[in-house]
């Protein structure tokens, strides 16, 4: 079993059209480096130079806010959904 | 044979009745924003029977809109009329027994109170970030409830605003991408068939709200795909330390945040300068507008040509609009192109 990562369509110039993305479970930071490791682009969009989650990039780990941040445990099986902040009307 | 009643099919829904019809026909909604979301839920609200609709918008029709704003026309397009106009005029018609208002406003720190106290409920279908944390502030002020859409490409979000109970929209996202960070439909693009999705909703939840039926609202944001048919709830909290829902500071309100226009002096041009500095990444903005205009990129700015104007755009987000000689223009192009 795995972690799967949905990246929303927003996000999907950075990962060349792929819809979900699966790493090895691990904790937030490290699930989060497992998708950079594939898709590179989307590191920008979601971290900041220091190495944190920027404020307008949401991450939820099966439909809730994390509650340790990047420390928080990704379980087997858990599903981790990216929310970029959406402009258009 | 009697002719049977206006809202027959939705007075014999338990979910509406005929308590709730009546509380709809006294109820007031602003949409704010008449293009692709505010067409649709502007349409529903004044078929559904919202007595009082008040419809804000600073653009007026063009042709590259009527793929996905369903409520103008190529007479529109050719004329160049106020969103706002154009369809009240079509809703009016649409429902003679409600009252609906045009607002062809730009709305900015100074008016939105204006347009805004005594509604019941707001329908956010603006295009930018920065009238949404106004509208927050304005509406968590005034304990307005309002339902936040936003799409882009083939997806999009909606949420409901309770002020006072539950997260607003700076709980969500606390702290404002910036101009230039995020993708606009214009840039990107955007499949008219998640507009309808998310529009619907969003109205869906308006219809309750104005009904008076708040416990039924639901509360979660919902994340969807129109492509694949997905589509995923998301739990957002309230944070302690927000600032707006928590701490009552109004900084958009105040016109302490967000951008100004000026229009420069004995020139047909417009300058666009956000009050925080942004850092632009300017060869991915050059990238991203390669698809809708003729695109400069030097190393102290890009220069775009679109539509007619000429817009250079400054690392720190500041703009110039060239051929603009308006300000609403101006940052009704901006918004558009760079995103703000
Ligand atoms: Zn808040």
């Amino acid at each position: 079993m795995a972690v799967e990562i949905r990246i929303p369509a927003a996000l999907r110039r950075f990962t060349g059209g792929a819809r979900r993305v699966e790493v090895a479970a691990g904790t937030l930071a490290e699930v989060l480096a497992g998708v950079f490791g594939q898709h590179p682009d989307l590191r920008g969009r979601m971290l900041t130079a220091e190495g944190g989650l920027r404020a307008d990039a949401r991450v939820f780990i099966a439909g809730d806010e994390p509650e340790q941040g990047l420390a928080t445990a990704v379980g087997d099986g858990a599903e981790v959904t990216i929310l970029p902040p959406i402009a258009g009307a | 044979m009697a002719e049977i009643p206006r809202y027959a099919r939705q007075t014999i829904l338990p979910e509406v009745g005929r308590e709730g019809q009546a509380r709809l026909a006294e109820a007031t909604v602003a949409v704010m924003g008449c293009g692709a979301l505010g067409s649709v839920a502007a349409t529903i609200l004044a078929r559904s029977g919202v007595g009082h609709l008040r419809l804000i918008d600073r653009d007026v029709v063009e042709l590259h809109n009527l793929q996905r704003q369903v409520l103008y026309n190529e007479d529109d397009a050719a004329r160049g009329v106020p969103k706002a106009a154009a369809a009240a005029e079509r809703l009016q018609a649409v429902n003679g027994s409600i009252e609906v208002l045009p607002f062809v406003a730009d709305v900015d720190h100074r008016n939105i109170e204006d347009l805004l106290v005594g509604c019941d409920v707001v329908v956010d279908a603006v295009d930018n970030f920065e009238s949404r944390y106004l509208l927050n502030d304005a509406a968590v002020k005034h304990g307005i409830p309002w339902v936040y859409g936003g799409v882009i490409g083939v997806g999009g979000v909606s949420m409901p605003i309770l002020p006072g109970d539950g997260p607003c929209f700076r709980c969500l996202f606390p702290s404002d991408p910036g101009p230039g960070a995020v993708e606009t439909c214009d840039t990107a693009g955007i499949l008219s068939t998640i507009v309808h999705i998310v529009s619907a909703f969003q109205a869906t939840e308006a219809l309750k709200l104005a009904m008076g039926r708040r416990d039924e609202v639901r509360r979660e944001l919902l994340e969807i795909d129109a492509w694949s048919g997905e589509s995923v709830l998301l739990r957002i909290h309230r944070r302690e330390d927000c600032p707006v829902c928590v701490g009552r500071r109004f900084e958009h309100l105040e016109g302490e945040r967000g951008s100004s226009a000026t229009h420069m002096c004995g020139r047909d041009a417009v300058q666009i300068r956000p009050k925080t500095p942004a850092k632009l990444d300017l060869p991915d903005l050059a990238e991203r507008l390669k698809a809708v205009g003729s695109v400069n990129c030097h190393p102290m700015l890009v220069r775009l040509e679109v539509e007619g104007y000429q817009l250079s755009i400054f690392a720190d987000g500041r703009a110039i609009v060239h051929g603009a000689g308006d300000e609403t223009v101006a940052r009704a192009i901006y918004a558009r192109y760079v995103g703000l």
